[in-house]
């Protein structure tokens, strides 16, 4: 990434974040045997437990906390990444702020679905242990042909965003393995204006609840990942208008279905 | 408060409502012993099939001689939840589940609706109508999507019967409306026989068996949001939502007036207004004004919010915003 003249500047930017993670990452490393007490009483389960190491594939399988019949997903609020030391914020993340002077390791602690569950070629090394690496920039003809890649500008491709060698994770754009199911943190490095408003509940979508554990749902719920503008509906149907009323905006027939049409003499105002 | 005269019909000014109601009753019922023997009537209509014979759709009058939603005691709600039960079951075939869940403490309830988001699909209106039991052939929506032409914001042009292949469309923005639950709510001064009133956690609430008919309400919402059931509800047994709150979506009347309570029978117990999980773009966020945590107040806080028609000193609890 860069010319040489460009890495000199991301590592003095890297050494600013570093101090700025660790002050940071301070307060929750002494609090780190206490219980998150943020979280209002009631809540239907307790956040992601003792946290797991960063990388799935190296570690046996910890317990996944459930929260309304669905699996969610393990390390999930940035604090909790940065103790893990495996994650590092990008500093325009940092420095954004909100209106109360927080920043997204402030945000209140929440869960997001497992995508691992949902994704449907996961895990990727299935596929991709008999796999000769290719890190050569082409259209792909014989598998994933049917992803359409809209996001970037042309600027992308898989390895962007892909592992070359370690296919069962994301990856940062600093080459660092980023788990499928906290994809967001991916997504955060360039959109991190949206991303801190993700955090604190301004962008997104929350599910079940409005009080007691906070599920939000991840970026790839709503936006693919390969083409993330959002699509358009077909909408439902319009409200009738009562009978005698004929609206403007719609042909008159529709407002009609559920009324005595033949009462009315259509085509006087349109 | 109360009427011009003052007098409003309730205790302790003389005659209750219903007192009037059930010694009017009574006297009526007398007259007509008198008149032809009830029963022999009764047993006449039943055989020709006349007009006395109950339909089966109709309510029952049963309801008019209730007290008050607020001045009840729990045994006349009780009594109250079981004539709404009985009614659901035979008018409906349905085993109604009616609950009366009191408001949380400290808990005010906002909404706030990201109009950059919205496209208009109107998956808020359908998951509406199926939560509140709303009449499907008079075809009562409490929320109305307007839409209008970018750039302005011109409530009195926009239009809510757009009907397109595809949203959004060009040009065009999308705003839903539905009741603000205002903080000064209009209609609840509006209304002649405090049938409808603001309850500590913000929702505006109606007592469908109080409220007469009058419509002095919708009249004086500045925001639309309050609709009449003109005709007896039609409601397909399979699509009836069980879980109701006696404010809320529990079946209505003919003739009474409702509104969106942001599903206070789902809110009230934690869960989020059936509008919002139906929203496929997320442009909806509900929360507690007074938890400085919560996902409504990063909104108020964070971004450019408005409100609609403030200059009235409506104060709604529902805001827009942008990104």
């Amino acid at each position: 990434m860069g010319g040489s003249g460009r890495k000199g500047r991301f590592v003095g930017i890297g050494l600013l974040v570093l101090g700025a993670i660790i002050l940071a990452a301070a307060p929750g490393l002494l609090l780190s045997s206490s219980p998150e007490t943020r979280q209002e009483p009631g809540a239907l389960v307790s956040q992601a437990g003792p946290m797991a190491p960063n990388l799935a594939a190296s570690t046996p399988a910890a317990p996944v906390p459930e929260v309304m019949g669905k699996t969610m997903a393990q390390n999930n609020h940035p604090k909790e990444l940065v103790k893990e030391g495996f994650f590092n914020p990008s500093p325009s993340a940092v420095r954004s702020r909100t209106a109360r002077g927080q920043t997204i390791l402030d945000a209140p602690p929440f869960n997001v679905e497992s995508r691992k569950e949902v994704l449907e070629f996961y895990p990727c090394s299935d596929c991709h242990e008999d796999e000769e690496p290719n890190p050569i920039m082409r259209e792909l003809e014989e598998e994933h042909s049917d992803l359409v890649l809209d996001h970037g500008g042309g600027r992308f491709w898989c390895l962007t965003c892909h592992r070359l060698e370690d296919r069962n994770n994301l990856a940062s754009l600093m080459g660092k393995p980023i788990d499928f199911d906290t994809s967001y943190l991916l997504c955060g490095q360039c959109h991190f204006q949206r991303q801190k408003d993700w955090y604190f509940g301004g962008h997104g979508k929350r599910v079940g609840t409005w009080q007691g554990s906070r599920v939000i749902q991840s970026c790839p719920e709503c936006h693919d990942a390969h083409s993330p503008s959002i699509k358009p509906f077909e909408p439902a149907p319009p409200p009738v208008a009562r009978k005698g009323l004929i609206h403007a905006g719609a042909p008159a027939e529709r407002h009609f279905e559920n009324w005595e049409i033949r009462a009315i003499e259509l085509g006087g105002r349109k | 408060m109360s009427g011009p005269t003052g007098d409003t019909g309730h205790p302790g000014k003389g005659w209750s409502r219903r007192k009037v109601l059930e010694r009017g009753a009574l006297a009526g019922l007398m007259g007509g012993m008198l008149a032809a023997g009830s029963a022999l009537a009764q047993k006449v209509a039943d055989k020709i099939g006349g007009p006395t014979a109950p339909d089966p759709r109709s309510h029952s009058l049963e309801g008019a001689f209730q007290e008050h939603y607020q001045r009840m005691s729990p045994a006349e709600v009780k009594e109250a939840i079981g004539r709404i039960q009985r009614e659901a079951k035979r008018r409906y075939g349905v085993d109604l589940n009616v609950e009366t869940t009191p408001p949380q403490e400290n808990v005010v309830f906002g909404y706030a609706l990201n109009i950059s988001k919205c496209k208009g699909v109107r998956k808020c209106v359908e998951a509406c109508v199926k939560e509140n039991n709303t009449s499907r052939d008079s075809q009562i929506q409490f929320i109305r999507v307007l839409e209008m032409d970018s750039g302005g914001l011109n409530l009195h042009q926009a239009n809510q019967y757009y009907d397109a292949e595809e949203v959004p469309r060009q040009g065009k923005f999308y705003l839903p409306m539905q009741c603000m639950q205002c903080d000064n709510p209009p209609c609840v001064k509006a209304c002649p026989v405090e049938a409808t009133w603001a309850e500590p956690d913000g929702m505006v609430v109606v007592d469908y068996e109080w409220c007469i008919g009058c419509r002095y309400c919708m009249a004086a919402c500045p925001y639309w949001a309050r609709r009449f059931n003109w005709m007896d509800p039609t409601l397909p047994t399979e699509e009836i939502t069980t879980d109701t709150h006696y404010l809320g979506n529990r079946p209505r009347r003919r003739g009474v007036v409702e509104k969106c309570t942001f599903c206070i029978q789902r809110t009230r117990k934690g869960r989020l207004p059936a509008c919002l999980e139906a929203c496929p773009t997320g442009a909806r966020i509900f929360g507690n004004l007074l938890d400085p945590d919560s996902d409504i107040r990063y909104v108020l806080e964070n971004k450019t919010v408005f409100r609609l028609k403030e200059d009235l000193g409506t104060q709604p609890k529902f805001w827009y915003f942008t990104d």
